[in-house]
């Protein structure tokens, strides 16, 4: 494994808008985020693949457009939206490719989640798959980022612009449906 | 953050089951780095002198606009003292005209002039 280097955001981010300096910079950027924006994408689009493909435009988009980051948000945030946008245009790419409306959910992603040989959950953990992928992208997005990420209201809002009261809300009806889905499913 | 969840979802816990292959990330960030294209970074200029001293000159300058606004009122008013003068020197010049033609009116002569003076004098 190599050894990770320390990351400090302020230095780093003043290294990205200088053109000596930009391209280390990066490095340090991918290294310090790719594992995380990495299974945030992976709970999206569920295949590793197509996670890969993902996760390797969004560090290529964020790449030919960090002159236009300066700075004013967190970087994390920054890269956060851009994964999430990248994720919802591949998927609903793929919904075309299967000839699957934009208005369904997403469930057909998690049809050979059994067959893939980079899982290895069980009946239950494909089941929970099953019922997460039911659920509006919106919710989905929230669910995945509060119960796997845990991540912090205050900064889920700062990255999917919708307001705390929302965003808890949200996270609220994802439960029920999860809940809901089990019954059902029994 | 327990509280919220529900029993369903503490009993599956929170691993998906998704795997990566072997050295994934660390091979992912060394090929991503070797196809990111070349970028054209905007650096931010560092301020000239000029420009840090601007404001201090502007101010400066405004400063003196209103000095010298004030001065030229002044030169204004001193002007209307010098025209004082020399209204005061054209009614001098005014009244020895004026005795000049009294003069000459009257017939009056140097001796007049003289005795006149002397009895002035005098008192």
């Amino acid at each position: 494994m190599a050894t990770r280097v320390k990351y400090d955001e302020a230095e780093i981010i003043e290294q990205l808008h200088k053109q000596a300096t930009c391209r280390t910079a990066f490095g340090k950027v991918i290294e310090h985020y790719s594992e995380q924006l990495y299974w945030h994408i992976r709970r999206m689009v569920i295949d590793h693949d197509d996670t890969n493909d993902v996760l390797q435009n969004t560090f290529i988009k964020a790449w030919t457009n960090i002159d236009n980051f300066r700075g004013d948000a967190k970087l994390s945030t920054w890269l956060y939206k851009i994964a999430i946008n990248e994720s919802i245009t591949f998927i609903n790419k793929k919904k075309v490719q299967n000839n699957i409306s934009l208005d369904d959910d997403d469930s057909f992603l998690v049809n050979s989640l059994e067959a893939d040989k980079y899982f290895d959950g069980d009946e239950a953990q494909v089941k929970l798959q099953k019922a997460i992928a039911t659920l509006p992208e919106k919710q989905r997005l929230v669910f995945n980022m509060r119960y796997y990420d845990e991540m912090k209201y205050e900064e889920m809002s700062e990255i999917l612009g919708t307001s705390v009261g929302a965003l808890k809300a949200s996270y609220h009806h994802a439960l029920k449906k999860i809940e809901t889905f089990f019954e059902n499913n029994d | 953050m327990k509280s919220e969840d529900s029993k369903i979802l503490e009993k599956l816990g929170k691993n998906p089951g998704f795997k990566v292959p072997e050295n994934y990330f660390d091979d992912f960030n060394a090929k991503l780095m070797d196809s990111l294209p070349e970028v054209k970074i905007t650096e931010e200029e560092k301020p000239t002198l000029w420009v840090r001293v601007r404001p201090i000159v502007y101010m400066a300058a405004m400063f003196a606009g209103v000095w010298l606004m004030m001065n030229i009122s002044s030169i204004g008013k001193s002007t209307a003292t010098g025209d004082q003068r020399v209204a005061n020197i054209s009614a001098g010049v005014a009244v020895e005209k004026n005795a000049d033609d009294f003069i000459d009116y009257e017939g009056i002569n140097d001796y007049d002039i003289m005795t006149y003076e002397d009895s002035v004098s005098m008192n």
